[in-house]
């Protein structure tokens, strides 16, 4: 029961988000001359499609997991006829470092919280510094260099070449990104 | 046709304009690394370097993003065949023929068929291409609100059935992407939908952002979390390339023109990519050629047949992008956002009104591919060392480039919200098995479908019939339906047979 229930969960989500959204859109404001389908008619068709969608297949998984197969698409069996398992050879290390994958989305959400406040060199710097190194890399100043340098040359290419306006900072963080910006010549 | 041949003619002579050379350089190197990084997809190299061309014109943009398309269809086979590391997927039928043939003594070899089949596949799709566009923008001409609904629903129903995997998956993707295409403030009524009173949505969600999110930083977390384990390489110095005979080629032709064919015409169809058209092509080699047999032993068939139609669907894609608006691929549908991005919308007008800019992209991706053969024969061992480039340092780039193509947009940190948000569905759909091309597409095509849509229910009285009533659409209708049974069909089918061929039954 917990497998299927693991199996279908993605389904359950969409399920439930596509039913709240169809809520929603039966209440859509809107003025329109009369017999004429309002703008809630589309996404209320797709919903009902993702609806219907979703709920055969947790149908499909609770009530007939033993006897279906997947519906899959037309070409599909070529790919799955090919022999990729014995041209890759023994089996790749499957290992996989979930800790990893929840730091790197911290410091991703870390960086978007922080940019404006320290500016782009600075959370550019930090974030790349720390995703190599989350990344495993191991070798610092080789990691201190790249996101040193890294950063620098996007800040002059994006702000001198590419004219995008990257966030400077607040405070003295924003007096950092101020002196770089004279000593690159960026106005 | 001498009026095709003396624009495409004219489609030359801009593609060798300064900065379109330039454009047309940068695109085939970049692509070729990408294509040779196996952390980075082709699709996601074209994703990140679209934010370099907002401040380019029009005609250099798209040239360069057609260039890094069409070489990385072609880097990541030296990849394949040297050290057994397919760059794209679309590369691994190159393991099975083309690294075996390495392994037994013939690299350079191995890579000269790569090239060879590259080149002409390249060519003829494309001059396939010149051919065909226009036909097919004249009759596109006749096409009605009505039509246009058909044609964009074909398209993206057959994204969902032709591709591999779990069709449901596929189309829970695309009904996601066609529900992203609906937030903001509907066309026809100014209604406000699933804004939520956030302000930023009122003008919808970027399909940049999307695209951004879902290819880029999606991927960069799932690598992350296999902890950014690239094999080691065996060596890099055995790399050089032996060109096949005449004779040897004159025996293979068959297998080129079949994998040509092949190539332009799931090039055509929206939903089988350059993926897609390397395994079938291999697939029907292994069936109908005449050396069936000594498939996967390292055999010239086994690598001209899936090289020769990947690079083949290129130009193919191209034909519906240009003369439809219709996207058929990942790839192609970020070129299409480059062309909206710059205020052109392709369709069949497009010969009327920019066919100047068409013919320099045709005339680019001929030049392109005989580029991207040069490089392949003169500059591969220089573009492989990039493989010894760490991981998680071009990962962290990957990154900034997400960041910085969400600036680049909008100036707005609200983007980079959404690439995270992007990101982290791109990470969940790789992770329970969702197809991610679905959704950009639907999140691309879902406000040309409503409109569509609605614009006929409003013209035909909400006669829903209309769009199976006339001739055009009505075909086209046929098609959707066929498209969405047969896949039904064909399942019923072997679970018929898997259920006679189980003990007891007979």
């Amino acid at each position: 029961m917990l497998t299927q229930l693991r199996r279908t969960a993605p389904y359950l989500v969409v399920l439930a988000i596509a039913g709240y959204l169809f809520f929603l859109a039966n209440r859509i404001d809107f003025v329109a001359p009369g017999g004429r389908i309002g703008p809630g008619a589309w996404p209320k068709a797709i919903l009902l499609l993702a609806i219907a969608t979703c709920a055969y297949e947790i149908v499909k998984t609770w009530f007939f997991a033993r006897k279906k197969r997947d519906l899959t698409g037309v070409l599909q069996s070529i790919v799955e006829a090919a022999p990729v398992e014995a041209a890759l050879g023994p089996e790749q290390d499957e290992k996989t470092y979930p800790h990893l994958l929840w730091i790197g989305i911290a410091i991703t959400v870390a960086y978007v919280v922080l940019i404006e406040t320290l500016g782009f060199f600075l959370c550019t710097f930090l974030y790349l510094a720390a995703f190599m190194f989350v990344g495993r890399y191991r070798r610092p100043g080789v990691v201190l260099v790249t996101s040193l340098a890294g950063s620098l040359v996007f800040m002059f290419v994006f702000m001198k070449i590419v004219y995008v306006s990257l966030p400077l900072g607040q405070g003295p963080f924003a007096e950092i990104t101020f002196l770089l910006m004279r000593l690159m010549g960026i106005r | 046709m001498i009026d095709v041949a003396l624009q495409l003619g004219g489609g030359f002579l801009t593609v060798f304009e300064p900065v379109n050379l330039i454009a047309l350089t940068v695109g085939l190197v970049v692509g070729m690394l990408v294509a040779v990084l196996p952390g980075l997809t082709l699709v996601m190299g074209v994703v990140l370097a679209l934010p370099f061309t907002y401040g380019m014109p029009i005609t250099p943009s798209i040239i360069l993003l057609t260039a890094m398309y069409i070489s990385g269809t072609y880097g990541g086979a030296f990849t394949s065949i040297l050290f057994r590391i397919p760059g794209e997927p679309l590369d691994v039928p190159l393991l099975w023929d083309g690294y075996q043939m390495a392994h037994k003594g013939q690299p350079a070899k191995a890579l000269g068929w790569t090239l060879f089949a590259a080149l002409t596949g390249g060519l003829v799709s494309t001059l396939a291409a010149v051919a065909m566009a226009q036909p097919f923008a004249k009759f596109a001409l006749k096409f009605d609100s009505p039509e246009y609904f058909a044609i964009i629903l074909f398209g993206l129903t057959s994204v969902a059935a032709l591709g591999g995997g779990s069709m449901i998956n596929a189309f829970i993707s695309l009904f996601l992407g066609l529900m992203i295409a609906t937030v903001g403030v509907d066309g026809i009524y100014g209604a406000e939908r699933f804004t939520f009173g956030v302000p930023m949505l009122a003008d919808g969600i970027e399909y940049l952002t999307v695209m951004v999110g879902a290819y880029g930083l999606g991927e960069v977390l799932v690598r992350l979390e296999q902890g950014f384990q690239t094999p080691p390489l065996a060596t890099g110095d055995r790399v050089s390339t032996e060109f096949p005979s005449l004779r040897e080629v004159w025996d293979i032709k068959p297998t080129l023109v079949r994998s040509s064919v092949l190539g332009i015409v799931l090039g055509i169809i929206p939903g089988a990519g350059a993926t897609i058209a390397s395994f079938v092509s291999y697939g029907i080699e292994a069936q109908y050629c005449k050396r069936r047999k000594e498939m996967g032993s390292g055999i010239a068939e086994g690598i001209v047949a899936p090289q020769t139609a990947s690079t083949a669907t290129v130009a193919g894609h191209m034909v519906p992008l240009l003369t439809l608006g219709i996207p058929g691929s990942g790839a192609t549908a970020v070129i299409l956002g480059a062309f909206l991005l710059h205020g052109m919308q392709p369709g069949p007008q497009v010969f009327i009104n920019n066919s100047g800019l068409v013919y320099a992209i045709f005339a680019s991706l001929l030049v392109g591919v005989v580029g991207m053969c040069l490089m392949g024969y003169f500059a591969i061992k220089l573009l492989i060392k990039v493989l010894y480039l760490p991981e998680a340092a071009t990962s962290a780039f990957v990154v900034l480039f997400c960041f910085i193509g969400a600036f680049s947009a909008r100036n707005n940190v609200t983007d980079l919200w959404m690439i995270v948000s992007f990101g982290i569905v791109g990470y969940l759909f790789e992770k329970f098995r969702f197809p991610i091309a679905p959704m950009v597409l639907g999140c691309i095509l879902g406000t040309q479908a409503e409109n569509s849509f609605m614009t006929s229910m409003i013209s035909y009285q909400n006669d829903w019939t209309v769009f199976f009533t006339r001739p055009i659409s009505g075909t086209v209708m046929v098609f959707v339906v066929l498209a969405l049974v047969f896949p039904l069909f064909r399942h019923l089918r072997q679970e018929y047979r898997q259920r006679q061929a189980q003990p007891g039954n007979g």
